[in-house]
């Protein structure tokens, strides 16, 4: 039972945390956010077993984790406040080729990187694009006057 | 800003497959909480007309993890009584990892306590790791002069 708990513990925290954390960072990650990722792997996972190394445990481990998952994806579908809470909304980046200040601060966004994703997404400049969004899972996606989506990880190729 | 999608109010809606899944997935973490994969205690009592032991042994436990043998041993008698002397079955600690034996046993497995004094409580404890899955059988004998007391043991290890 306690295994049980700590997993369930363990995932809403770091649910939140990742949630808290921002968009940017579930996508790319730098040195240091790869590096804190690959420490909370080794900090977490001691605490969720209790040292115990039993095969009955990681079953039943397993199974929480996977169930925790399972209801994770039942509640943000069946209750948009509980999506809200666990999925961070797609934010408006440009509009009609002017970056939205306000989303840049908010999700640390230097100007640099969007010019690297348009680049990626077969756009020579910020005035080709209409919309462009920083979508829930941290990617950016473009959309431009003649409508034509364009998402960065599409990776067609810089200039 | 791009026309917005049309609003479906979420019903949920389960495959078969997923219905099945889940419910099968569910099961773990719920027998988990509930105790059914251990550890939980058993406790049993014996006594003859001047002692009266009691031990508290796991029913239920998994590998690697710590369990605790405890016998408590009491003289009804009004003079005192000893020394006793108690013993475990080899075949029920073999397979298992010792931590801690009180007191100091004389052989592996076999204690002696000194008089008992009317009304006096000794216990002895046992703190042990099960190396291997399976059911560990056995059992603890007391013996004091004329009078014998065993105790079955039974233990079931999941692996």
């Amino acid at each position: 039972m306690e295994i049980v708990l700590r997993i369930a513990l363990l995932y809403g925290l770091l649910i939140l945390g990742f949630r808290m954390l921002g968009k940017r960072e579930l996508s790319q990650l730098s040195p240091f956010e790869l590096v804190t990722l690959l420490l909370i792997a080794e900090i977490v996972s001691p605490a969720l077993t209790a040292g115990e190394h039993s095969l009955t445990a990681g079953v039943f481990g397993a199974a929480t984790l996977l169930l925790l998952t399972f209801l994770n994806s039942v509640l943000s579908y069946r209750f948009e406040g509980f999506q809200r809470v666990a999925e961070a909304p797609p934010s408006v980046l440009i509009v009609r080729g002017r970056f939205v200040e306000d989303t840049l601060h908010k999700d640390r966004i230097r100007p640099d990187e969007v010019r690297s994703e348009l680049h990626k997404s077969g756009l020579r400049s910020l005035e080709e694009v209409e919309w462009g969004f920083i979508e829930p899972d941290g990617k950016l996606t473009f959309l431009t006057y003649d409508r034509r989506p364009t998402d960065a990880s599409d990776d067609k190729g810089a200039l | 800003m791009p026309s917005d999608v049309p609003r479906v109010a979420p019903r949920l809606h389960f495959r078969k497959l997923e219905q099945i899944g889940v419910a099968v997935i569910a099961c773990f973490p719920l027998l988990a909480v509930v105790g059914a994969f251990g550890p939980n205690t058993a406790e049993t009592r014996a006594r003859t007309a001047s002692l009266e032991v009691e031990v508290a042994a796991p029913r239920l436990t998994r590998v690697s993890l710590e369990a605790e043998l405890v016998a408590t041993i009491r003289n009804r008698d009004t003079t005192p009584k000893g020394p006793v002397s108690v013993a475990l079955t080899p075949t029920y600690l073999d397979d298992a990892e010792k931590s801690l034996l009180l007191p100091q046993p004389l052989t592996p497995y076999a204690f002696l306590l000194p008089e008992l004094q009317p009304g006096e409580v000794r216990s002895i404890r046992v703190e042990f790791k099960p190396d291997r899955w399976g059911v560990r059988s056995g059992g603890l004998m007391l013996e004091s002069g004329d009078e014998r007391i065993v105790v079955p043991l039974k233990t079931v290890v999941l692996p």
